[in-house]
């Protein structure tokens, strides 16, 4: 059962994370007034990329490892995580210090992959990704902290549920956190600054095309679903139920609420400069520090 | 054949190293062979002489040497022996690498290298062995500051050297006299007596004499290991001013003698002077002082274009890591909680794991370093660019020393960073102080992170090298290639082989008599050779194993490959698209300056500012006995 519950992992998040993303450019067209596309349409969009021809402007193996491991390495975080709050296989040799490394590897393989494009289009995108990361991730750690702190315990799913093990300051505090992090988590604007279309042309994924395109699209997508699951696992916690289909049904529909939130925001906002959102990142990691405090103080 | 003779055979082969340089001179081939040889020769017994300690069997060895009235105390234990092992390894790669290195470089001069270099790996053996802080102590950091001074300064023309190396020179001077200065306030001191002997009659003294004795010498090897802000005068110009062998031992080891100052005076002395030792105090100065160091060394770097300055910055980052273990696992062990007083010795592993790794990966990245000064002749990062398609072996051992110190998943660096940091969460968790130095520690590692992103990113992936030096470049000779082989299968070793590592320290730590942590309690640590868990009773508190990362990567990357390629796409090589009116050439390039400069701007009150790069083939540098003013 504790194997077969990766595979449950790894299928429905593969599954979910396209039609996800067609909740979000339906909406989005909705609130421009425009009729958007089919639900289905991020499903027909890898398909097609998958028979385009891979073109290589960078000539060297980075360039083309990078998506590859940049896809399997999201997975493999993926394929970490207690679904329904229970621990699967991996867990007797991992903890969240692996599923935080896990997900900033797969940010790195793509910075190394747009550096080694060798446009400096991409490598602007590559640029300010980097320093994305480097504000945001520890948020993320701090979250998963938290739940340590709490428990005292350093596996994954420890983690996960020590968060809303008991809804003091801290609590509340984070949740608020995660919630001003949430579109940056997820790439979109106000801080889709790394990608910005009209301005440096997609950045890291500019000289990407067909198939590795097609892998790099399904990681962020995987990577928006991953962190709207961790909302909803994290501090919703004690309303899903015990049974695990339920469970599961209930998280979906939340995670389906949190990506219309995400669509929501979104489609509103006009996109951050680089060293605006520097500020904003660094007010949130001295709120999740305050947090984390508190945690560690028992509030 | 005893361990004290073949200690003996190991300073005959270099004295005999020394010498020859001397006589030889000229003869440059005949020079390095066996200056080589002999180099070779005395790491190899060096090599022997530590397994023989650490091996089945072992026990540590003591003996006095007299020189005139003076006795001098050496003690090679466990834990020096540990130290010796690192060094030997470092050396041996440093020296295979000089062999084609120095041949570019020094044209026939290069015998004053050979001369000095025997002295100063004696030297920093000499540190890792004597047990005193009077004669013997002297003996060995006079030899090896003099010798590393002179290292310094012959690395780069005079002009821009001599300022860097006097710097170094007087700063080791003011931490030698601090050190040797603190065993006179143990009350009835003699000049030579062993640190056991000092630690004794310190706890005879007044409690201003011990904290006082505990904070020259903390400045002391704080000085050299570089604690901010003693690291920042004078290790980022010493480092990038030594030729890039001599820094990897510098950085390697010379550091690590600092730390290993650290480990012998916080965890040895201070168990037998008793309650003259405040591990409180002390526990707290280390993680407060270990976490500036880390983040302001780290976020340094990131500001560097000069290749050799950013290692040296994120050396001392690195070295706060270690700082930091340090002090959590002295607090760790003075908590009242049960199971934070068994974490303390598995921090305390983690620093030393740390040590190691940081040992063999920093001095395998200033070798690439080297590689990149031979093949470019140029330490600008802004001038470099797609190295990846011309030196695809340097490339590709670059990526994994790279991706090693950035700590990601399957390598040494998460393996030492996740000990340090898991238990340092597990022991810390009702102590604001240490949980909150965790986390920075944590914040830290993505800085690390972007700092060997733009690194290998700007120098072997992106464009442009050919075009802003406008030479060709070739792939360095193999002797230069093999050196860094040699480390990194080693590198990878203490990534895929973590049990071996730890128990190997953990043998090393039971052959040091009067170790502070030996009677901490429990064993938490445990695991396969491949994997480590940290168990509390029957509850599994944390656990990794690179092995099993590595494979699942592995294994998701085929299925990735398998789906992207499912409809048999084809490849086509094609330009970088520039909006289609320019071509990709020597403005059209994405410069080391303009990397990350929101956040070093966010970050300015960090400090280290990059100063303007200036090559050794610079005319303004080149050293005043050339001819001038002949150009009429």
């Amino acid at each position: 059962m504790k194997v077969v519950a990766v595979f449950v992992n790894l299928i429905y998040f593969l599954l979910l994370a396209p039609f996800l993303e067609g909740v979000m450019r339906k909406l989005t067209a909705w609130i421009q007034s425009r009729k958007g596309p089919p639900l289905y349409q991020p499903y027909l969009d890898l398909l097609k990329l998958l028979g385009k021809e891979n073109l290589n402007s960078g000539g060297n193996w980075a360039f083309r490892l990078a998506p590859i491991l940049s896809f399997s390495s999201m997975l493999a975080a993926i394929a970490l995580i207690p679904l329904t709050g229970q621990a699967n296989i991996l867990a007797h040799s991992s903890d969240l210090m692996t599923l935080i490394y896990f997900l900033t590897l797969s940010g790195f393989c793509l910075l190394v992959g747009a550096l080694g494009s060798g446009n400096p289009f991409a490598a602007v995108g590559a640029s300010r990704e980097m320093m994305t990361t480097v504000m945001l991730e520890p948020v993320l750690a701090m979250l998963l902290i938290l739940g340590t702190v709490r428990i005292g315990n350093f596996s994954l799913s420890a983690a996960v549920s020590g968060v809303a093990v008991s809804r003091g300051g801290s609590y509340f505090l984070m949740l608020v956190v995660y919630l001003l992090a949430l579109q940056a988590f997820a790439a979109r604007q106000p801080f889709d600054i790394a990608e910005a279309e009209v301005e440096i042309l997609e950045g890291p994924y500019m000289e990407y095309s067909g198939p590795n395109y097609a892998l790099l699209r399904y990681t962020l997508n995987l990577k928006r679903m991953f962190y709207a699951w961790l909302l909803v696992s994290c501090f919703l916690s004690f309303i899903l139920p015990a049974n695990f289909l339920f469970s599961l049904l209930l998280q979906t529909v939340l995670i389906i609420v949190v990506f219309v939130l995400i669509s929501l925001i979104g489609a509103t906002h006009p996109r951050f400069r680089i060293d605006q959102a520097l500020k904003y990142y660094a007010l949130l990691l001295i709120l999740a520090l305050i947090a984390v405090g508190l945690a560690v103080k028992g509030w | 054949m005893t361990i004290l003779s073949g200690f003996w055979l190991f300073w005959l082969s270099l004295l005999l190293a020394s010498f020859l340089a001397l006589i030889l001179k000229k003869k440059t081939n005949y020079l390095r062979s066996a200056g080589t040889l002999l180099l070779c020769l005395s790491c190899l017994i060096l090599i022997l002489i530590s397994l023989s300690i650490l091996g089945k069997g072992g026990s540590p060895l003591e003996f006095e040497v007299k020189v005139g009235s003076f006795h001098l105390p050496f003690l090679i234990d466990g834990l020096s022996a540990l130290f010796l092992l690192l060094l030997s390894v470092l050396t041996l790669a440093s020296v295979i690498f000089s062999l084609d290195f120095v041949k570019k470089y020094k044209g026939d001069e290069f015998w004053k290298y050979y001369l000095i270099l025997p002295l100063f790996i004696g030297g920093l053996a000499g540190l890792l062995t004597v047990d005193d802080l009077g004669p013997g102590f002297t003996l060995a950091w006079q030899l090896m500051v003099i010798s590393s001074y002179l290292l310094i300064r012959w690395g780069r023309p005079t002009k821009v050297s001599a300022r860097p190396a006097l710097v170094y020179l007087l700063f080791m001077e003011a931490a030698w006299l601090m050190i040797t200065g603190s065993a006179f306030l143990a009350k009835g001191y003699i000049f030579g007596d062993s640190l056991g002997t000092v630690g004794l009659k310190l706890a005879q003294s007044g409690p201003w004499q011990a904290i006082l004795f505990f904070s020259l010498l903390f400045l002391g090897f704080g000085i050299k290991t570089g604690v901010f802000p003693f690291g920042q005068w004078w290790i980022p110009d010493a480092y990038s001013t030594a030729w890039p062998q001599v820094s990897s031992l510098l950085a390697g080891l010379l550091e690590k003698t600092g730390v290993f100052g650290l480990i012998r005076i916080f965890f040895f002395v201070a168990k037998s002077s008793g309650a003259a030792f405040n591990p409180d105090l002390w526990g707290k100065v280390l993680v407060v002082a270990g976490v500036i160091t880390l983040f302001i060394g780290t976020v340094q770097a990131i500001k560097q274009s000069d290749y050799l300055r950013l290692l040296a910055y994120s050396s001392i980052g690195q070295v706060g890591y270690i700082i930091f273990a340090l002090g959590s696992s002295l607090l760790a062990w003075n908590s009242s909680l049960p199971l934070a007083k068994s974490l303390a010795s598995v921090i305390f592993i983690a620093a030393v794991y740390h040590s190691l790794n940081h040992g063999i990966f920093k001095g395998l990245l200033f070798l690439l370093g080297g590689n990149l000064l031979y093949a470019t002749g140029t330490r600008d990062l802004n001038r470099l660019g797609g190295l990846l398609s011309v030196m695809p072996v340097s490339g590709f051992l670059a990526a994994i020393a790279s991706y090693s110190i950035s700590g990601m998943p399957a390598s040494s660096g998460f393996v030492s960073k996740w000990l340090m940091i898991s238990s340092n969460f597990l022991a810390g968790r009702d102590s604001l102080l240490l949980t909150l130095s965790g986390i920075v520690a944590l914040f830290t590692a993505a800085f690390t992170l972007a700092c060997y992103v733009k690194f290998f990113g700007l120098a072997f992936t992106s464009a442009g090298a050919s075009w802003k030096l406008k030479r060709s470049i070739k792939e360095v000779p193999w002797k230069l290639l093999a050196s860094e082989i040699f480390l990194t299968v080693i590198c990878l070793s203490q990534a895929f082989l973590p049990m071996g590592y730890v128990k190997l320290i953990d043998r090393s730590l039971g052959l040091s008599s009067g170790f502070l942590l030996s009677e901490a309690g429990g064993d938490l640590l445990s695991g396969k050779m491949f994997s480590l868990k940290i168990h509390d009773g029957q509850s599994l508190l944390a656990a990794t194993s690179p092995l099993l990362m590595l494979f699942l990567i592995v294994l998701l990357a085929f299925l990735a490959y398998w789906f992207s390629r499912s409809a048999h796409p084809a490849e086509t090589k094609v330009p970088a698209w520039l909006c289609g009116y320019q071509d990709l050439n020597l403005n059209n390039v994405y410069a080391d300056r303009h990397v990350f400069s929101d956040l070093k701007k966010f970050f300015w009150w960090t400090g280290g500012s990059p100063k303007k790069v200036i090559d050794d083939n610079d005319p303004t540098v080149l050293p005043d006995s050339q001819p001038k003013g002949e150009v009429e």
